[in-house]
Order: structure tokens, then sequence, then C-alpha cells
């Protein structure tokens, strides 16, 4: 691929003509597409049109920025959540039908229940595109080789990655089905350029190296990639992946479910990640009056309108991240594309990552209550093990309740079928759980306060 | 998409979107805007030649050709279309004269096999 670009062809970039546009390029463009966009959803998404009728808004009104910003009403996941619920086919926000679709995902449930997702196959080719600008940026090329440490799932974020291999031309080796110790020998014995996990499991995977007296370090690999965690974002991680690891690259990936990954790190660290201004448009707005944040030190947040997502639109999308947007970053690596300092600075509600998966506590906490024998007592306990986060679920069972250990079980599978992750249950005796006077103490964290602090943060 | 309803206009009774402004490309360079000609020129070609597929397999074929074409598209700019099956009629589609010059489909010595190609 490399003989076949010539010459006059910049190599740093994926894609210059876009990467390296002036502001007000970049912003025309997307101006473009989002008014496209407001039309192709309008006629072909009846969620769209009802939220936009409500508004008194048509699409030939979209027609400036401000129009963006202060006519086009903001969609919000309980807007999907609601029409999933109230639709025959079960999603929401449809704007093609089931004849389109080549793939189903679903969220991670972050309010207790999923969000129903379809794919048609361009957007997967399309989704495939959005890792490859960092991953290019970061040095890899076609024919480097990638190791994935996961199961494929219902969770469309993994499977974007293994697209976005594809895409770029990468040699794949899969690490399904695997255990831990397998995985460290696979990459012993395969030496991938590229080695893609969440940070906990990059740190997880060196330390039963390290239990095995196996060197990590020997191995070759150039770059760790990854995402759905804060921890590729945080300095300290960083430094304890890149020296038990022996890397000097280390990717990070910012993604919603909605709109895919849609930020990527350039090869000049700069503390956070590119807005993908190619597949998305971002902004951010003051989460309380909706108007946008336009000091650049200000923290807003993230709305987004995706360009890849086509079956379900989603425009002008709060996120609920917070985030610092940079509209003009200038940190010496050629990216003219927002940069988000920090990536995620914070969620409007409190979040726990349990291997790649963000669990919510208020999810959690509805969860229990949905099941029979169950009081409404309840205790999250948050602690780290081997470099993984953990979370144990003691609820407290109603008077007379016997067969613990079974009811223990149901929960978690009740939780695991909500949340899509297993979550480790204990239910105690009636009047077991101690009573406060004030506000009942529920979430006990007993991890170490550099890792409590990576925790909040979206991607899914 | 031969046979399937696609596009953004499949209601009839709303008013029309703003068309897009011809004279208004990208603005990302005439090196950009020239490949996005040839490339939409490209994406005319494959989809006429779909119409006249012989079989499955190469129909099937010719569709992922387009929409790998298409990401190169949305590389340069292409904002006119979201996806490539906005792109379908090939009778709307601008073709250089090169192009429109040469056969829709490679010659057959097979008369039967013809039929199914459209000229």
């Amino acid at each position: 691929m490399a003989g076949a670009l010539g010459q006059a062809v910049d190599q740093r970039f994926w894609n210059r003509a876009t990467q390296t546009a002036d502001r007000e390029r970049l912003d025309a463009l997307h101006l473009a597409r989002i008014r496209h966009l407001v039309g192709w959803a309008y006629d072909n998404s009846p969620l769209h049109r009802r939220i936009y009728d409500a508004a008194g808004v048509k699409p030939a009104d979209i027609r400036t920025w401000d129009d963006y910003h202060h006519r086009l009403p903001f969609t919000d996941k309980p807007d999907y959540v609601r029409d999933q619920e109230s639709s025959e086919s079960g999603f929401g926000g449809l704007a093609l039908g089931p004849e389109h679709w080549q793939q189903y995902f679903h969220t991670t449930g972050t309010t207790g229940r999923f969000l129903h997702e379809a794919f048609s196959q361009f957007e997967m080719h399309k989704a495939g595109t959005q890792l490859c600008y960092g991953l290019w940026s970061q040095g890899a090329r076609p024919r480097d080789s990638i190791y994935f440490c996961f199961d494929f799932g219902m969770w469309v974020g993994l499977w974007t990655y293994y697209w976005g291999a594809r895409n770029l031309g990468l040699t794949i080796v899969s690490g399904g089905g695997a255990t831990g110790e397998q995985r460290v020998r696979h990459i012993l014995e395969r030496r991938p350029a590229i080695v893609y996990a969440t940070p906990t499991y990059l740190l997880h995977l060196a330390e039963i190296a390290e239990r095995a007296g196996l060197d990590l370090r020997r191995v070759g690999v150039r770059i760790l990639a990854g995402g759905g965690e804060a921890g590729l974002s945080v300095p300290r991680i960083r430094e304890r992946l890149a020296e038990a690891w022996g890397v000097e690259r280390i990717h990070d990936a910012y993604g919603i479910g909605e709109a895919l990954f849609i930020g990527q790190s350039c090869d000049v660290w700069a503390g956070g990640v590119h807005a993908i201004e190619d597949v998305c448009h971002s902004y951010s707005v003051d989460p309380d009056s909706g108007e946008p944040v336009t000091d650049a030190d200000g923290v807003g947040e993230h709305v987004i309108t995706s360009y890849t997502h086509l079956v379900q639109p989603f425009i002008k999308y709060r996120t609920h991240d917070l985030v610092r947007l940079d509209d003009r970053p200038d940190h010496g690596c050629g990216w003219t594309w927002k940069h988000f300092p920090g990536v995620v600075l914070g969620r409007s509600d409190f979040m726990v990552t349990i291997r790649g998966v963000n669990v919510y506590p208020t999810a959690v906490e509805n969860l229990i209550s949905e099941v029979p024998g169950l009081t409404h007592h309840y205790e999250l306990h948050l602690s780290r093990r081997d470099g993984m986060d953990r979370m144990l679920v003691r609820a407290e069972a109603a008077a007379g309740v016997g067969a613990l250990v079974d009811l223990a079980a149901r929960l978690s599978a009740h939780l695991r079928d909500h949340l899509g992750v297993r979550l480790e249950t204990e239910v105690v005796h009636a009047g077991t759980l101690p009573r406060y006077e004030l506000k009942t103490r529920r979430i006990f964290d007993a991890r170490e306060p550099g890792a409590r602090a990576a925790t909040p943060r979206e991607g899914r | 998409m031969t046979g399937v309803a696609q596009g953004t206009r499949t209601r009839t009774d709303l008013d029309p979107l703003p068309p897009p402004n011809p004279n208004t490309g990208p603005g990302l360079g005439a090196d950009v805007e020239r490949q996005r000609a040839r490339l939409l020129a490209l994406h005319a070609l494959l989809a006429r030649e779909r119409e006249g597929a012989l079989s499955p397999a190469i129909e099937r074929a010719l569709e992922t050709a387009q929409m790998y074409l298409f990401l190169a598209l949305g590389y340069v700019g292409h904002t006119d279309e979201l996806f490539p099956d906005e792109l379908n009629d090939p009778s709307e589609l601008d073709e250089p004269d090169e192009i429109r010059a040469a056969p829709a489909a490679s010659p057959s010595t097979d008369p039967t096999e013809a039929e199914g190609i459209e000229s």
C-alpha cells in the first residue's frame, strides 16, 4: 500500500485533506452534512419527525449554525429508549428497516435497559474507518498485526475495532475464548505489533506475565490501544503500561455507542483525543441552559451528530459526557480537528467500569428492587484485584425469605441480563445491613484513590 | 440497490430539501475536488455495471465496491449524499466523457448472456 501512494502523499495523516483543513472549511462541511442529515431523519425516522414537529422545526429551517444551536431540538437516550419500548421493532429512532441491517448490537444498559442498535453494512464499513486516523498516526501500517484481548459480544465497540483493523489492512490475531494466561502465551508466540484491550486488562495481563516470570517487554509490541475506560488518558496509568509492556505508543480512543469511536489520540500526546471530524460533529453545551460553550477552557456536555449511523440517526445528541473542547488545537501534530484535553472529565451521574463495561450504581439500584424476595437495603462494594475493578452487590432478603444462595444467583442473573456484565452478589438475612439515621451509605469504594479518579469516564 | 426503496426522498408528501449547491464543493483544494469528481464518475460506472450484473455474485461484489468507494468520497468531503444507495441512480450521475463513451460491460460472445446488460 505504501508504494502505491507515491512520494507526493504526506503519509503522516490517514486523510490529510480533511485532517489539516482549516476550521472554517471544516465547519462548512459539517453544516452541509448536518442539513442533509436532518432532512434524512425527518423524512425517514418517525421519532425525529415527532421531535422536530413538536419543536415546530422543518429541515429547511436549519440553514445556519445559529439554527442548529438554537432551533433544532436536542435528542437524548431516553427518547430512543421510549421509542424502542413502544415500537413493534423493539428499536428506537429507526430510519431504515430490517432489510437494510447487517448487524445488531446493544448498549451496556447505563440506565438499566439496553438501547438496541442496528447497523447497515455500509455503516459497519464506515465505523471501521473511524479508528484508522489514530492508529495510522501512531505508526500502525498495513500488514502490522493486532491482537484482540476479548470475546466478541453485543457491544459495538469491539466490532468497530475489528472493522477498523480490517480497513487499515492489519493482520488480525484473535484472543477470543482464551484465559488471561493463554493470552499472554499467544502474545509471546505471535509477537503482535499492536495489542488491544481495556487499560485495566492490559495491566492485568502484565501482572499475569510477571507472576509467571515472563517479560512482555521483550515481545516487540509497539502500540497499546484501547478504550472503554479512562486509563489510557491518565498519565500514571500510561506510564505503568509503557513500563510493563515496553512500548512507546499508547493509543487512546473515546467513543459512545451511538456514534462509535469518535475520539482518537494523535502521535503527539497532548493529554487528550481529537474528534474524528470526518464522521461526526462535536460541540459542548452548558448542561442546564443548552447554550454552546465557547470558552476553550470551559467544561460542557458533549453533544454529537453522527455521520456514520444512519439506520438510527443521532443528531444533536446529548452524550452526558463532560468535556473541555479546544476547536483550534496547536500541539504540533498537524491535525486541525477539535481536541478534548483530558478526554471525558466526568458524568452527570457516578459510574464504575467493570471489565470494560460501564456500570451505573443507579442502574444497579433500580434492578435490585426488581428481584422478588429482596428488600431495598443493599450495599455496593468496589474493590480492585489484579488491576481490575470489581463490584460486589450485597443485598438484604425480605423477612422470612430463605434459600439465600439461590436468591443471590437470581440477582446475579438479573443484573447480567440487563447490564451486560456479571457482578458478584451476596444476599444476607433480613436486618443484617446497618441502618442510618441520615443519608444511607450504600457505596463502599476500597480501590486506591488513583483508580477511583479514573472511573468517571463514558466510552461505554 | 435495484428493487429496494432507498434514498432520502422516500416520502412524496414533504417539501423538498434545499438542493445542494453545485458551485460549492468541499473547498479542500483543487486536487481534492478533482479526485472527488473522478470518484463520482467511478461510482456512476459501478452503478451502471451493477445494473447489468450477470449474476448475484457480481451484483453483490459491485455493491460492496460501491460501499468502499463511498468511503473515499467521504474522505474528500463529499456531502451531497450520506451513503452509497443515495447515489444509486446512474441517470442522475455525471460522468466524464471518457467514461461515458466506455462500454457498460465487457462484450460477451454469448448473445444470451448479453440480454441482461443495459447499454
